[in-house]
């Protein structure tokens, strides 16, 4: 499944890489808007697939921050 | 002598009029994946409960000898029902005759119903679906040879048919009667009071009224959008005052219907409309459910429920719910979630006005409106749309009684470009004086931060009570944002500016906590986050004797910022 932001925010930290395996709630990015840092968690457990943006990068509400194959 | 023929007469404008436009229109209103007026009728109130008013009302056709030539049902549809054992009053448009447009002999049953509403005090719904006028209304050359330019031939009398066995509905006399009402909490004295004679006519400060975009609604009808407590489209609808036609007559601007008002226009970026709904089913499970929350009217109190949920129940989540590093955001549902009755939240508005969040829920069985910053929106401070949003929540809240819980962690009014463009010092002014007014139960807890002027949303006067949690902290700015304002030159003449500058962020940020301080939260108590709920309960059951003394439309005098 895709995991979007909700937000317009800028990627401050990615914490998961392809293929790790996560648990609902995990901890997958930080975004930073306006001064607060926004945590992005596992929508369930699963195995990451693709991470769709950098660090530093800014994304709009509904955009995919990255694929996610939950098992 | 004997008046039966009338009577059949009667019977047959009857049946033809629950044809509503025909078997083909009603075809191409289904093929828009939309509901006739009489199907949403029955999914949205109590089986068999629906009592139509006006049931012969249209444009009919005599020739010479009295007898019917041809008849165009109103494009509305009126009457009486239960929802939840519950009377309303409600009236839908009916795409299907004319694109439900409004004609002479549409309006009258119409602004009947609402004002019968306000007299019965029962809650109000519209089910939009058409246009306003036409202006072949008006259209002079019809008027002088005598005719009516659009009405259609008549229908013929097979076509009857297919209505044999329909139950007349609604006509006296057919119909078990209806639930009586619960007038058990009626102040006796309220009757009287001046604000009752005051709210005559105004339905809004009598009972609740509710509209659904379900179509194309455009002109009066979308006026109607806006004339309400709660509102909801699917999105598959649109609303606007004037449509494509006319913004091309008058901008020459070429437009959809969608750009000009679909759900994102106006559930996102307006916030007209409240809620969206992913189907006309659910946007009738989305009235019910908002309806459950408020009394008939507003000389009732809010229906109390027999509560699920232990009063006393201390939620562990909460220990730990607000994140000990300032800057990192949490979900605030999260903590309503954790204190409010289990499964008890019907959030409003969810998509506008982001950095508050308002949904109405139960708390020990009260229903009770919530307000709360969303800290992951836009830092959480009250922008233009959370200031309209808060000022219209606060309203309904004040108008039903129904006590507000608002959980603050707010650094201020949005500042910046944008927002003063948007007239947030006006909208900031409206929102604190809607708080300044109410009289109802206002608790108020100070999650986090409570900075600035933004700060009277967690009200201090009145029938009020604000406690903290140990996290809170308060001042008039915003560290960060105040010292550099404040101390610039003392900064500036340092050996090393930042340093100072973070070394007297840092001094202003510990005296911030109101654990040093009470500042601005000035808190009756610090509480222990898990004894949130106890203290709200605790305070819903001593300040309630009092809210229900309170009863009757509230009296507002002058008028806002």
């Amino acid at each position: 499944m895709d995991v979007k932001s909700d937000i317009n925010a800028v990627v401050s930290k990615i914490e998961v890489s392809p293929g790790v395996e996560v648990a609902a709630d995990d901890l997958l990015m930080v975004l930073e808007s306006m001064k607060m840092e926004v945590p992005v968690n596992a929508p369930g457990a699963g195995r990451i697939r693709s991470i769709a943006v950098a660090e530093g990068a800014s994304v709009q509400e509904d955009d995919v921050l990255l694929v996610l194959d939950l098992s | 002598m004997t008046w039966a023929p009338e009577i059949e007469q009667l019977e047959r404008l009857r049946r033809l009029r629950k044809r509503m436009g025909g078997a083909e229109s009603i075809a191409r209103q289904h093929a828009q994946g939309r509901l006739t007026v009489r199907e949403r009728v029955d999914l949205l109130v109590d089986p068999d409960s629906f009592q139509e008013t006006s049931t012969s009302a249209g444009a009919a056709k005599w020739d010479d000898e009295g007898r019917l030539e041809s008849f165009r049902p109103m494009a509305y549809v009126t009457g009486h029902a239960n929802i939840d054992g519950r009377p309303v009053i409600l009236e839908g448009g009916d795409f299907t005759i004319r694109g439900g447009a409004s004609d002479s002999g549409t309006p009258y049953p119409r602004v009947e119903v609402a004002w019968l509403a306000g007299e019965l005090r029962v809650p109000f719904i519209r089910l939009l679906d058409g246009a306003g006028g036409s202006v072949r209304n008006y259209d002079p050359e019809a008027k002088r040879a005598g005719g009516d330019p659009t009405m259609p031939p008549g229908h013929a009398a097979a076509d009857e048919e297919a209505l044999v066995g329909v139950r007349p509905t609604g006509t006296p006399g057919s119909l078990d009667l209806p639930t009586r009402h619960d007038f058990s909490a009626v102040a006796p004295t309220v009757e009287d009071h001046l604000a009752t004679r005051m709210a005559k006519g105004n339905l809004l400060a009598q009972v609740p009224v509710v509209a659904a975009v379900l179509g194309s609604v455009a002109g009066l009808p979308a006026v109607h959008v806006g004339d309400c407590h709660f509102s909801i489209m699917t999105k598959t609808a649109e609303t606007f005052v004037g449509g494509p036609p006319m913004v091309s007559q008058a901008l020459g601007l070429t437009v959809t219907k969608q750009q000009l008002g679909d759900w994102t226009v106006q559930a996102k970026t307006s916030g007209v409309v409240h809620n969206v709904a992913e189907s006309e089913a659910d946007a009738f499970a989305q009235i019910r459910r908002f309806l459950s929350y408020l009394p008939s009217n507003v000389w009732q109190l809010p229906p109390w429920a027999e509560p699920t949920d232990d009063p006393n129940r201390r939620d562990e989540s909460l220990i730990s719910a607000i994140p000990k590093r300032r800057t990192a955001a949490y979900e605030v549902r999260k903590i309503i979630e954790a204190v409010v009755d289990r499964e008890s939240m019907f959030e409003i508005s969810s998509l506008y006005g982001r950095a508050m969040v308002t949904l109405l829920a139960r708390i020990d069985g009260f229903p009770v409106a919530v307000l709360a910053n969303d800290c992951r929106r836009d830092g959480g401070a009250m922008t233009p749309a959370a200031c309209i949003k808060t000022e219209r929540f606060v309203d309904l809240a004040d108008t039903f009684h129904l006590p507000v819980v608002y959980f603050a962690d707010v650094p201020g009014f949005m500042v910046g470009p944008e927002s003063e463009a948007a007239g947030i010092i006006r909208f900031a002014n409206r929102a604190s004086a809607a708080v300044r007014e109410a009289s109802v139960p206002y608790i108020s807890i100070v999650t986090r931060r409570m900075y600035g002027v933004a700060s009277v949303v967690a009200k201090g006067d009145g029938m009020s009570v604000r406690y903290a949690w140990p996290s809170a902290e308060s001042g008039s700015l915003v560290a960060q944002g105040g010292v550099m304002a404040a101390y610039r030159r003392e900064i500036e003449a340092a050996p090393d500016p930042v340093a100072r500058r973070l070394e007297i962020e840092d001094r202003f940020q510990r005296m911030a906590s109101v654990l040093r301080q009470p500042g601005l939260a000035r808190p009756l108590e610090i509480i222990d986050p898990r004894d949130t709920r106890p203290a709200i309960v605790d305070y819903l059951r001593k300040s309630h004797a009092v809210n229900a003394t309170r009863l009757g439309p509230k009296l507002r005098v002058g008028m806002r910022p």
